[in-house]
């Protein structure tokens, strides 16, 4: 997508390029009195400032729930999130703030990572569930859930099924659940190939997530 | 609500912009207490923004902690010449795009905005719920940098030259960049909306 020359000169032109701050109360004092005399004059531009206050408004409370704050974010999302920690291990290869923090090894600074991680896994989770009704939600901690199953895996929302059936069956996976709330699938990959397997599905650009999670225990 | 930064500037921005500066002065003393603060206000912001431009969680989780751990291991490297927000904003997006580099198999799809797009029926959503499913298919589509764009401009209420700063780019550029992002947008969702944009 290139970039267009900005005609400055084209007061048309300028106020549609300004419409977004002007929505938001962040333009100069001069663009901003220029837009304002634009619309007076110009049907077509007070039309696309509806669109313009109406488009913001919708793509600010798209993924995230931001109208909730995150005190209020983590207590109504904590226990489905931690049946999330519980199950999905973190890769093999752990970021380089890990070793940092393990050195300082000090209790406030891992309570803010830990709700840190929480946090992001309320935006994986938001970000890529599908519309269900909340009624359907089922952790993937529930026994239930995943029977027999040993990793997740979450497809970008425009993959193809060829693809997807390819890479699982390269990957010698399963899907023996799914989806869930959060749109992800519960795989079961032989126990002595699945980290390979894990990092071939993680490879895919067509794949979101692929992470272990821990088989139920015999019952 | 999680309070865009330029929206609690209007309310006092400048009393936050300098409780803001202490703070990162007590980092610099290796006062842990300042910047787990730090981290709580700035984590869920600057998740939602690295979602936008990487849309790989767990390369979110990555990215996300490197810029962080900048203010902590490295805090003499924030000047004050600028905000705090305005600086941790543009460490995440240099890093987001360095990430993104490194990536094999880039999940931008360049072609996208050739495509009819391939959203599923009206039928198949419902309400709002279509609404949101088609904006961010729609999102998808367009390249990182201008998702960063719209997100820094539409939630987080930035005005176009701190984004251009957290770029390092023109100003012009940002315009430029918002006006073919809106257009985009306006084009995906024309035929699911015409009622409603």
């Amino acid at each position: 997508m290139a970039d267009i020359i900005f005609l400055r000169d084209d007061p048309h032109r300028s106020t549609q390029m300004l419409l977004p701050w002007y929505v938001n109360g962040q333009l100069d004092a001069s663009d901003a009195a220029a837009v304002e005399a634009h619309l007076c004059q110009c049907d077509a531009c007070r039309a696309a400032l509806d669109e313009e206050a109406r488009l913001k408004k919708e793509i600010a409370a798209l993924p995230v729930h931001a109208d909730l704050g995150w005190e209020k974010l983590q207590r109504r999302l904590a226990p489905d999130l931690m049946d999330l920690q519980d199950d999905v291990r973190r890769p093999e290869k752990q970021p380089r703030f890990h070793q940092a923090w393990r050195n300082m090894a000090r209790p406030a600074v891992l309570g803010a990572f830990a709700g840190a991680q929480i946090m992001l896994l309320a935006v994986a989770v938001l970000a890529f569930r599908p519309m269900a009704d909340r009624a359907e939600y089922r952790s993937l901690g529930a026994p239930a859930a995943r029977p027999g199953g040993n990793a997740i895996v979450m497809f970008r929302p425009d993959a193809v099924e060829q693809d997807m059936r390819l890479a699982l069956d390269h990957a010698g996976a399963r899907i023996v659940e799914g989806p869930t709330a959060a749109g992800a699938y519960v795989l079961n990959i032989s126990p002595d190939r699945r980290d390979a397997a894990l990092r071939d599905l993680q490879e895919r650009s067509f794949i979101l997530l692929a992470q272990p999670i821990e088989p139920d225990p015999p019952r | 609500m999680i309070e865009p930064a330029d929206h609690v500037e209007a309310k006092g921005g400048d009393a936050r912009n300098r409780e803001e500066l202490r703070l990162a002065a007590r980092i610099g003393r290796r006062d842990l207490k300042a910047f787990e603060t730090i981290y709580r206000r700035y984590q869920p912001r600057l998740a939602r923004f690295l979602l936008h431009i990487l849309r790989r969680p767990h390369l979110v989780e990555e990215v996300l902690d490197d810029t962080l751990m900048v203010l902590w291991n490295r805090p003499d490297s924030f000047a004050g010449r600028s905000k705090l927000s305005t600086w941790l904003f543009s460490i995440a997006y240099r890093k987001a795009m360095m990430a993104l580099r490194k990536q094999e198999d880039p999940i931008e799809d360049q072609a996208g905005e050739e495509r009819i797009s391939p959203g599923s029926s009206p039928e198949q959503h419902a309400g709002a719920n279509r609404v949101k499913t088609v904006l961010l298919e729609a999102l998808s589509r367009l390249s990182a940098d201008h998702r960063a764009v719209v997100d820094l401009t539409y939630f987080h209420e930035m005005g176009y030259r701190e984004i251009a700063q957290i770029m390092d780019c023109p100003v012009d550029t940002v315009k430029t960049r918002m006006f073919h992002a809106r257009r985009h947008l306006r084009q995906e969702l024309a035929g699911e909306f015409s009622d409603w944009v």
